[in-house]
């Protein structure tokens, strides 16, 4: 051992204060003010400073102590080296102020976590409290609302009151999702921590180590951004300081880098992805939203961060695409497909991901039993299958005005009704079709402009356990004649392609009161195909 | 947004390079090969080994742009002779650099595509010979390019009638130190919006580091890209350049496993 080579002391998390202020009182001898940093389900303190000769060997003795380590890099408690292998953090809701329940884990070897901001969303709680059941379904655990307000200025409007907060951490934690707010001064951190289950430090503020120190302070996780002229050293360094003064609970985000294109914003650095990785136990997200040229190019940049080892995403989520020079937002339709594609992604490199476990061997015999897993929405049951989420094509949509004699009853006889005819596909196959009515006299009237942009589809609805779905029934081409014809008008051109078919019918009610009439078709030959146990047919090549 | 820079009318057909069509469609493409030629054997070790693992095309430097004058420069003429001998043995096509127009005609002789390197990706008369080659181009983007001087110079290359033109993301300098360069990976999708070219990405120069080659290929492969062209040696560290960033032909199979999973993850196979 090299008498003066950095070390770090890994303590049993479970020993005694006792026995920890002993540890840290040797300790302060070598480095004064050395505190224990906890994470979860470790502890440890740095040794020595560097400079004047340390005999580690001393320090193995004590009962507290479960190894002394040595450490190359400039950082110490932030160095892989320390664990040999990437480490978890737990993200817990805190009610007034204390931990209680954790909704997610980033890191080590927890599925994705994904973080999602949206300013759309954050401007007020009817419109969070729409995104947030949706977004925990897609698979989030962490809601980004924004910057406080601060406590010395005043008035600028994109800032998070507290009343405002208050009120989004409820819809929240309603919903279990952890609620997450960026602090850019140390004056904020008492009333962020009242209401926050996670504190994000912002690029600009990476190196403003007065804030970093408190932030080492607080036992809440928190949110390191990169600075946009930080090399990856130095944004390790800076998470030290958190680290240093205390918590452990530090999670990185690659937030880009300036480059030669100023005119750019800053770019995206995938090699600081495995880089990092490479280099610190610490949980790494990536924040392809803040560095995207344009919202179309946020989902490849999301999954190539997850190919390349990051252990989670920051998105930017909104009602619709948008440009903003905040960051690019992604619309929800494209964000669940995105979270879906990241599935198959993250296998690929070891990872999981996702709320809902596919079972492959329980596959379904035809297009007619599939039809009859009345549990699951069509798109899960087709993903179930497939592997690979469907895309949804509206093929037209219209609205009818009120009387519509033969739908209701059961739909309201004075409401417009929202009628659309949609496919889900893989690529050029068409894997069903699809005819939906919405009662828009019955449901928000936000959530009916939001499907009417097609920012949102029913499979999505669907799969809240509030909307009850009743009165099933079940056939083939030929048992009724009205839903071929109604296909024949809704599809026109296309039926050949469909034929033959077996559907399905239903209701799907909200608080009892019937609100949608679906009907879902899949086309028997495609379904027998990719049913096929011993066809080697994969659906790109369908 | 910008309008579109290329328009090729038969993308679906990608660009073909001995018999390999790389782009939109087509499985993923594993270019691999050492950096330079230095002699038959060490070509034809790597050779062997890529092949067996599933690369389909061979790359490798008979005229090297160096950085120091007195850097190994490549075998030039020889060095094209023992590709051409050793992708012939394996039924294989060769990409290979050109540093000048001059030089364009004798590396067409032998190579099955043209690469214009990063350095030279402003060289207009370059960029001319070799769209007038009637071979496809491999167009590095230059190392303090911007995605609109990259599509701008395929564009040069494009409107003299070639339009056999793919597009590598090789990295470019900022200023962290622990790199060589840095892969731009929103540049993937974004040239794929825009233009019909096939994108592949070089993670050995893009990274300059072996440890982070196989991540970035994996990152490149999920953010869209057709293909990756990786450096492989079988003694790196004997290796007369780039020897840090490059692979070792052992550990090429384990490479190309990783990439087939995250190819099947897209949608693609290699």
């Amino acid at each position: 051992m090299e008498p003066s080579a950095p070390s770090v002391l890994v303590l049993d998390p479970e020993a005694s204060e006792s026995e920890l202020a002993d540890v840290v009182a040797a300790a302060a001898e070598l480095l004064p003010g050395v505190r224990v940093t906890r994470g979860d389900a470790w502890a440890a303190v740095p040794l020595g400073d560097g400079v004047r000769p340390v005999d580690g060997r001393r320090f193995e003795r004590l009962p507290s102590v479960r190894r002394v380590v040595q450490v190359s890099a400039p950082y110490r408690l932030a160095s892989r080296e320390l664990f040999g292998e990437g480490v978890g953090i737990e993200v817990p809701l805190c009610e007034d102020g204390a931990p209680e329940a954790s909704v997610a884990v980033l890191g080590g070897r927890a599925p994705l976590g994904v973080i999602v901001s949206s300013r759309w969303a954050a401007a007020s709680e009817s419109r969070f409290q729409l995104l947030a059941p949706l977004l925990r379904e897609a698979g989030c655990s962490i809601f980004h609302a924004g910057q406080i307000a601060s406590a010395t200025e005043r008035g600028a409007s994109a800032e998070l009151t507290p009343d405002l907060l208050r009120r989004l951490r409820d819809v929240a934690h309603e919903h279990e999702l952890a609620l997450c707010v960026e602090v850019s001064d140390a004056s904020q951190i008492p009333s962020a921590v009242q209401f926050a289950d996670v504190l994000q430090v912002g690029s600009r503020n990476m190196q403003d180590f007065s804030l970093l120190r408190e932030m080492g302070r607080t036992e809440r996780p928190v949110l390191l951004r990169r600075g946009a002229g930080a090399t990856v050293e130095e944004f390790l360094l800076a998470a030290e300081y958190v680290l240093l003064h205390g918590n452990g609970r530090v999670i990185l985000c690659e937030s880009g880098i300036r480059t030669f294109d100023a005119l750019q914003k800053p770019r995206f650095e995938i090699n600081a992805v495995p880089l990092i990785k490479h280099l610190s136990h610490l949980p790494l997200v990536a924040d392809p939203s803040q560095t995207a040229p344009h919202a179309a190019t946020v989902p490849a940049m999301a999954r190539a961060a997850v190919a390349a080892g990051a252990d989670g995403l920051v998105l930017e989520v909104g009602p619709e695409a948008v440009y903003d020079p905040g960051g690019v937002a992604i619309d929800i339709e494209t964000t669940r497909r995105l979270l879906a594609e990241l599935r198959p992604i993250a296998r690929a490199v070891g990872r999981t991901f996702g709320t809902f476990a596919v079972e492959r061997h329980a596959l379904p015999p035809d297009a007619a039993a599939m039809l009859r897993l009345t549990e699951r929405t069509l798109a899960q049951t087709i993903e179930s299958i497939t592997d690979v989420p469907p895309y949804l094509e509206v093929v037209s949509q219209w609205r009818l005005a009120p009387p519509v004699r033969w739908l209701s009853p059961p739909l309201s006889p004075d409401g417009e009704i929202l009628a659309r005819c949609t496919s889900y596909r893989t690529g050029s196959v068409r894997l069903s079709c699809n005819l939906s009515y919405v009662d828009l006299a019955r449901i928000d009237p936000t959530l009916g402009a939001l499907l009417e942009a097609k920012h949102l589809n029913l499979g999505q609805l669907f799969v809240d356990p509030r909307i009850e779905k009743l009165k099933f029934e079940f056939g083939t081409e030929e048992t009724a004649a009205e839903i071929d014809e109604v296909f024949r008008r809704c599809f026109p051109g296309e039926l050949d392609e469909l034929s033959p078919y077996v559907w399905r019918r239903y209701q799907a009610a909200i608080g009892g009161v019937v609100t949608f009439l679906v009907i879902e078709a899949l086309p028997v030959r495609v379904w027998d195909r990719l049913l096929d146990p011993e066809s080697a047919m994969t659906v790109q090549e369908a | 947004m910008s309008r579109r820079l290329v328009e090729v009318p038969s993308s679906r057909v990608g660009v073909v390079v001995a018999g390999v069509a790389i782009g939109d469609g087509h499985p993923i493409r594993v270019i691999g090969g050492p950096c330079s030629v230095e002699g038959l054997e060490q070509f034809r070790e790597t050779a062997v080994a890529v092949k067996a693992a599933g690369a389909v095309l061979l790359r490798g430097g008979a005229f090297k742009p160096r950085t120091s004058p007195y850097s190994f420069q490549g075998l030039g003429e020889q060095g094209l002779e023992i590709m051409r001998e050793v992708a012939d043995e394996l039924g294989m096509g060769i990409v290979t650099e050109a540093m000048s127009a001059e030089e364009v005609p004798l590396v067409r002789r032998y190579a099955d595509m043209v690469q214009i390197g990063a350095r030279n990706m402003d060289n207009r008369s370059l960029l001319e010979a070799a769209a007038d080659s009637d071979c496809p181009v491999l167009l590095k983007r230059g190392l303090t390019a911007t995605v609109d001087e990259v599509l701008a110079a395929a564009e040069f290359i494009v409107v003299r009638g070639n339009d056999r033109v793919v597009i590598c993301e090789r990295g470019s300098r900022t200023f962290e130190p622990s790199t060589r360069n840095s892969v731009d990976i929103a540049a993937v999708p974004e040239i794929k919006l825009r233009s019909d070219l096939p994108v592949i990405v070089d993670p050995s120069h893009g990274t300059g580091r072996r440890d982070l080659v196989a991540p970035v290929a994996l990152a490149a492969i999920a953010a869209g890209a057709d293909g990756v062209i990786v450096e492989v040696h079988p003694q790196p560290e004997a290796a007369l350049s780039d020897g840090s960033q490059s692979l070792e032909a052992t550990k090429f199979p384990a490479f190309m496993s990783r990439v087939r999973a995250m190819a099947l993850a897209v949608g693609r196979s290699v």
